[in-house]
């Protein structure tokens, strides 16, 4: 095959341009069959790897596209996250919230999203501040879209997971400030935040009336069970190591003192109990059997009953710090163990999701854990500093373990997990300044990241040498780093896997923007509200050219705008905002319609859409009216459209009326072309490009005496001439210190009183206010010289000379300062 | 729209049929001459958040409210022999003013 031949074949994977080259090349290179082949097979695959597919964001594009909710970004439905209502704190699939959320309430539709805004319904979520504290943020929206063929699985070094599309954007840190990074740019070795400490607020006491079956029990157990220190080891316990048959609650131990505590809490609830020792399995066993069957009910639908399907009862999340340290020690007491090298606690189980539940518990007291996972079992590990914590905190039951646990060293320098990313360039910075060499932190600068501890005994070091205040505020973001409250946790895999159902999801945080799942990793959520991204500005003139406006009291300012303030009741609800809004933005027939011309026929067809009839709440049959009224001729009805006819059949007609249908005015206040709601402080305020100040004070909802607008002579129209003095004066105010000027007010309020004087909006210049002077001369003097003398002696006017320009041009004094008074000759008296 | 293969001038549809205007050609209509103007969705953007500043920011203590980051930029004011006058934003509350030697 010749050269040309072979390029041809690939004439449909390939642009022209890029065979061209190829060619030239091969003829340059005097390449081989092989060779070419090759060349071009790899240039066939790069070129596949480049190309963009649909959707997908790309440079600019994506750049303009951050808040456009087409840009994925969410996480799988099985990823089960932390989230607060009221005060009880529940750890919930994600996917199973939202769901729920959008079969009750209304979602809103964009694109392929469905959007719920939950945002009054009092949700809160654990979140990184900036500052990098954890603390519970405000819910706003949820939404939920069709999942991507492909979504990632991150796992870090602490063994925590996560999966989410490949553009949720996560939190990394860098310049020692909190930044996103989008799941498809993650790489090994990045570091994502997972929480050291929850903060809560707490329930004492469980009602157990929801878990209770039988009512006409021997022994009952009360209706409120205190969430004490007793029962909380007791259900540690449970968890460990006991299991719920049809008539008893059993706990396998062999250790006297917790066999004694057992008794005891059967004791505290008056329930009887059996116990027997026997062999079973491997080695002998002492069981404690409690007959009740409502704390079998209760135990079973809490903490659910198998090794393989025991969970962390909800209301564990929810309960004091003492009640959680007691469930850890009862956890711990009854499967945890030292390993022989003595150098971490261990504890595993079959059950995955309450070795998380127990990674959870443990970060809520400080103490970090790490996880292991293989097929069957899944294990925690404490090791070291992490180690003592829990000997401080919790402790086991058994005095031997805890002496035990003093012989595990504390490693100093085994900080591989607690690193903080991102400080290195501030590092350098303060010991540059400082003059420390250079040497020491020069590993802290290459890899930019420094264990916890070594950065709390460097900024001590640092304190102490510190030398002027820009040092000391450097030194003080280091320390913020330091205190923080995450654990940045390095990913060690990223794997790509299908996702578990068919939509994937996500939450909208208040000023955070960040939330955390269960297993304590902060993810970043979707660019704050779905506002659209483009342009959220309205174009406003300013500086001399509006000034240039507001002096000659132009008629139609070249941008009018409003500034409409809402009730009370209207200004905290944003679905009652956005009403005011579509009440106001003029819709015309082409937004609320598709539009098809058939030549063929020579007639347009009119379909309407129903659901932006129904949201913007206007009703069909007034809309065909107004139809009927442009179109001259009665329109028919054919299924799903309407039929417009033009009166004559040609094409330019038909093509006119479709123009002339297209502008037709269906809703909203003539003259408002765009309309924006922002949020200031608590309150949502609307912004429109265009004015109709009168209609607009009229509506329900508007705060009329807050609202405003810029054309002064609306304000003229609605409010009278002092409205329209002041609204004049805090125009040009305005104006002239958005460009930095300070000019005095008395002065603009001097040229505002000229202005409105008279009772009317007058210009300054020879339409009004110099036009209008008494004096012939004053205004030849001005401008149109000629005319005025000639109309003025047409007319035979008088000129008083009063005021300063006559008086200039004759050369007299003039009647101000001295020449206010005028002398008069005393007479002499004799 | 089709032009009549034999004089050139427009024809005109008329009952599934094209008809010329001046001479009497009639051609079948086989094809669909359409063309659809689309809804434009439109939805009113909510903004919640203070969009953040895009100015490039310096160290510089607004006269008003004592905040030490300002956003600047330089504009040619006075004439064309005169340095730019530069005006600072507080970042804080929005004070605008300006400074020029």
């Amino acid at each position: 095959m010749s050269l040309d031949e072979k390029l041809q074949n690939y004439k449909e994977e390939l642009p022209p341009k890029i065979l061209k080259k190829l060619k030239q090349k091969a003829q340059e290179k005097n390449l081989t069959e092989k060779q070419l082949e090759e060349a071009l097979e790899e240039t066939e695959q790069r070129f596949e790897q480049k190309q963009v597919e649909y959707g997908e964001p790309v440079g600019t594009i994506a750049a303009q596209s951050i808040g456009e909710p087409g840009t994925q970004m969410s996480i799988d439905y099985e990823e089960e996250v932390i989230i607060k209502q009221n005060e009880e704190i529940k750890t919930k699939k994600i996917g199973e919230i939202i769901d729920n959320k959008i079969l009750s309430q209304e979602a809103r539709e964009k694109d392929e999203w469905e959007v719920v805004d939950i945002s009054n319904q009092n949700y809160k979520v654990p979140s990184l501040t900036q500052d990098e504290k954890v603390e519970w943020k405000e819910l706003q929206e949820c939404s939920r879209h069709p999942a991507p063929e492909k979504i990632l699985e991150i796992k870090t070094s602490s063994g925590r997971k996560i999966k989410a599309t490949d553009s949720h954007s996560f939190l990394i840190r860098k310049n020692n400030e909190i930044k996103t990074k989008s799941g498809s740019e993650l790489e090994k070795g990045d570091r994502i935040p997972s929480i050291k400490k929850l903060k809560h607020n707490c329930i004492q006491t469980l009602e157990t009336t929801e878990y209770i079956n039988q009512k006409w029990a021997k022994k009952k157990l009360p209706k409120q069970i205190k969430l004490d220190k007793e029962f909380g080891w007791f259900i540690g316990i449970y968890l460990a190591e006991g299991n719920c048959t049809k008539q008893f609650v059993n706990t396998s131990n062999r250790n006297q003192q917790i066999q004694l505590k057992i008794r005891k809490i059967a004791e505290r609830f008056g329930f009887s109990y059996n116990e027997y020792e026997h062999s079973k399995g491997y080695s002998e066993t002492h069981d404690v059997r409690l007959n009740s069957k409502q704390l079998l009910n209760l135990l079973e639908k809490t903490c659910g009953t198998g090794s393989q399907n025991k969970k962390i009862p909800e209301f564990a999340y929810s309960a004091y710090d003492d009640f959680v340290a007691a469930l850890l020690r009862g956890y711990f007491d009854g499967n945890g163990n030292i390993n022989p090298e003595k150098d971490m606690i261990r504890v595993s189980s079959r059950s995955k999701e309450l070795i998380n539940g127990i990674s959870l518990l443990l970060n809520r007291l400080g103490i970090f854990s790490t996880k292991n996972t293989d097929k069957k079992q899944s294990t925690l590990i404490l090791s070291h500093k992490n180690a003592h914590k829990f000997k401080q905190k919790i402790g086991f039951t058994q005095q031997e373990k805890n002496k035990e646990i003093n012989q595990i060293k504390e490693k100093p320098t085994q900080e591989y997990i607690d690193m903080i990313p991102g400080t290195g360039e501030l590092i350098k910075e303060i010991s540059q300044k400082i003059g420390t060499p250079t040497r020491r932190i020069n590993n802290f600068h290459k890899r930019d990241k420094i264990g916890r501890e070594t950065l709390k005994k460097y900024i001590k070091e640092f304190k102490q040498k510190a030398n002027s205040e820009e040092v000391e505020q450097k030194i003080k973001e280091l320390e913020e780093a330091a205190k923080s409250e995450v654990i940045w946790d390095k990913i060690t895999q990223i794997k790509e896997i299908k996702p578990t159902r068919n939509y994937v999801y996500d939450f909208s945080v208040k000023d955070t923007e960040n939330f955390t799942t269960k297993q304590g990793i902060v993810t970043h959520n979707t660019m704050r509200t779905f506002h659209y991204a483009g342009v959220a500005e309205i174009d406003v003139t300013l500086g001399l050219p509006r000034l240039i406006e507001i002096v000659d009291a132009r008629k139609t300012p070249s941008s009018p705008m409003m500034t409409i303030k809402l009730e009370e009741e209207y200004a905290s609800d944003k679905n009652k905002a956005r009403e005011i809004g579509w009440k106001i933005e003029e819709t015309r027939l082409e937004d609320i319609a598709d539009m098809e011309t058939d030549f063929s026929k020579m007639r347009i067809l009119i379909n309407l859409d129903d659901e932006t009839l129904s949201k913007k709440k206007i009703s069909e049959e007034e809309v065909i009216d107004k139809v009927e009224n442009t179109a001259d001729d009665s329109v028919t009805e054919e299924g799903e459209n309407y039929i417009v006819r033009p009166s004559s059949s040609s094409y330019r007609e038909i093509l006119r009326l479709v123009e002339d249908l297209k502008e037709i005015k269906v809703a909203g206040i003539e003259g408002i072309s765009r309309v924006i709601i922002r949020k200031e402080g608590e309150e949502y305020t609307i912004y429109t490009e265009g004015s109709a100040f009168k209609e607009v004070l009229g509506l329900e909802g508007v705060d009329s005496s807050k609202t405003k607008t810029n054309d002064l002579h609306e304000v003229y129209d609605t409010l009278g001439i002092e409205g329209a003095r002041r609204a004049l004066i805090n125009e040009a105010t305005d104006t002239l210190d958005e460009q930095g000027l300070e000019v005095d007010i008395r002065h603009i309020m001097l040229v505002a009183d000229l202005m409105t004087n008279d009772g009317r909006l007058r210009a300054i210049g020879r339409h009004g206010v110099s036009g209008e002077k008494q004096s012939v001369l004053a205004r030849a003097a001005f401008e149109v010289t000629v005319n005025h003398l000639l109309d003025a002696g047409k007319r035979g006017e008088r000129d008083e000379l009063k005021g300063v320009p006559e008086n200039v041009i004759v050369g007299q004094p003039i009647e101000l300062g001295t020449g206010i008074v005028d002398l008069q000759m005393k007479e002499q008296e004799e | 729209m089709k032009f009549c293969p034999k004089c050139g001038s427009m024809m005109m549809p008329e009952e599934g049929f094209f008809k010329c205007k001046d001479c009497d050609t009639v051609l079948e209509i086989k094809e669909e001459y359409k063309s659809k103007e689309n809804k434009s969705e439109s939805e009113i953007p909510v903004i919640d958040q203070k969009e953040d500043s895009v100015l490039p920011t310096i160290k510089k203590e607004c006269p008003k409210c004592g905040h030490n980051k300002a956003g600047w930029w330089m504009r040619q004011t006075r004439s064309a022999d005169e340095s730019e006058t530069r005006f600072f934003r507080c970042l804080e509350c929005e004070h605008t003013w300006r400074e020029y030697d």
